[in-house]
């Protein structure tokens, strides 16, 4: 699924190295959680696998480069914070995922189901941070993805229950957390980043 | 359906129920009606003038606000904060999701003029000036320009942060504009010649604000208002020619090609 050596991640060109020497192997049905503080490159490293920060290191993912058009079309991803445009309702947001996946509108509305979206017809900038959360897991459970690329991840029974099914079928979990309360024990495996390495 | 059609529409959804947004649409929208009041009460060429100079700044001061300001948000704030990286994490390769949401963009912007023309027209009947196809015209030319404003800003905020992105668009639409008035007061033999060749190869080369033939006889009275200040150079009044087809073809290309340089910058950007 994943094979990573030597991850680098650098945001500017002769700047300071976000994360260095990071490996990472993740095979089919099982999980990786990336622990550290804030700021220690948890999410440089999933944005490396996804190829949205422009990584360095020998990085397979799903037998393709980082960022491969096709390949992210197997790949869920629940970003962290905040990553919605203002004026959108919750629901338009996933829908729009899941349209662009391929999977038709309904797969959007199913996904909001599953992850207990309390409000779903709300603009994204009047959501809980809860209902943030939820709306960024259901973005990355639509259409039952091979890889689950997931930053922060709130620890809900539904997010619970999407990363064992997950798993159950055969789709490889990495997620990133600085408070992981029982994700460790759910992923099987982690990392604990220092500084942008592994610590 | 077509995923830059999927990405161009939300981009215009998300958009149009911005408070910002929606305040310059009606505000534009109220000085349009203001001035056609004003206009009411006036006789004449003073009457058309009076209409004519309101709804041409509005698309002047109003265009400029809204095309900056969606230009400018095109890359930067969303590719930090997270929202592009959702449509591209989707499979979506990133030149085609940096084209649809400078698209998604150009069609609001035309939604934007499209609603104040149609208030200018029925401004314009109600007042008994008819549809007014001289100022319809005098809409198309200024939103064509609005579209330069929003492409340039568009490509810079791959790079600037919103603020800039819009001003350097806006300065880069003054020095198209500034081009066609040197280039008319060249032609008219009223500034040095020393001056001629280097006008005329910039005026060949850059895109040019477009004049529509409504704004360029108003500015030669002096009566276009703030849309159009009387052109003047070493005290000789010059009047700037309406722009030929062949002009409104040359900026619609640029405005192309700008688009297509800001979708293909975005490649290499880090995004979140």
């Amino acid at each position: 699924m994943i094979r990573a050596r030597a991850i680098e991640v650098r945001y500017q060109r002769g700047g300071a190295l976000a994360v260095a020497g990071v490996n990472i192997d993740l095979r089919p049905g099982a999980g990786l959680l990336i622990t550290g503080d804030r700021g220690s490159g948890k999410s440089s490293v999933l944005r490396a696998i996804l190829g949205l920060a422009g990584p360095g290191g020998d990085i397979t993912v799903l037998g393709a480069r980082p960022g491969d058009p096709p390949t992210l079309r197997r790949i869920g991803w629940a970003p962290q914070a905040w990553p919605f445009a203002f004026g959108l309702r919750a629901r338009e947001v996933v829908r729009m995922v899941a349209e662009l996946g391929g999977h038709g509108a309904a797969a959007g509305d199913r996904a909001i189901e599953e992850m207990a979206v309390e409000a779903p017809g709300a603009r994204v900038e009047s959501l809980e941070m809860e209902d943030v959360r939820r709306v960024c897991m259901a973005c990355a459970t639509i259409g039952e993805p091979d890889l689950l690329v997931l930053d922060d991840p709130w620890e809900f029974p539904e997010t619970t229950a999407a990363i064992r099914s997950a798993m159950d079928r055969g789709a490889a979990v990495l997620a990133a957390s600085s408070d992981p309360g029982g994700l460790p024990a759910l992923l099987g495996a982690s990392i604990h980043l220092v500084d942008g390495a592994p610590g | 359906m077509n995923p830059v059609l999927v990405i161009s529409r939300i981009e215009a959804r998300g958009i149009s129920r911005r408070r910002w947004f929606l305040g310059l649409l009606v505000l534009g929208a109220a000085v349009i009606v203001a001035g056609a009041a004003l206009a009411a009460g006036r006789d004449g060429l003073a009457a058309i003038d009076t209409m004519r100079s309101w709804t041409a700044a509005v698309y002047l001061v109003g265009g400029l606000l809204v095309s900056a300001t969606l230009g400018a948000s095109a890359v930067n704030r969303d590719a930090d904060g997270g929202w592009i990286g959702l449509q591209v994490t989707t499979g979506i390769p990133r030149v085609p999701v940096a084209l649809a949401r400078i698209v998604g963009r150009i069609a609001t912007l035309v939604a934007v003029f499209a609603a104040w023309m149609i208030v200018a027209a029925i401004c314009s009947a109600a007042i008994g000036q008819g549809g007014d196809g001289a100022l319809f015209v005098h809409g198309l030319a200024m939103l064509e320009n609005m579209v330069l404003v929003l492409v340039t800003a568009s490509l810079c905020s791959v790079a600037l942060g919103p603020v800039a992105s819009g001003i350097v668009a806006i300065f880069f639409y003054v020095s198209c504009l500034s081009l066609v008035n040197l280039m008319a007061a060249s032609n008219e033999g009223v500034i040095g010649s020393s001056w001629t060749g280097l006008i005329e190869v910039l005026y060949l080369f850059f895109p040019r604000a477009i004049t529509s033939p409504m704004l360029s006889e108003m500015q030669g009275r002096g009566a276009a208002g703030i849309a159009g200040a009387q052109l003047e150079i070493n005290q000789n009044v010059v009047i700037v020619p309406p722009a030929s087809w062949l002009t409104v073809i040359w900026t619609l290309l640029w405005c192309a090609v700008i688009a297509v340089a800001a979708a293909l910058s975005f490649r290499r950007r880090a995004i979140s």
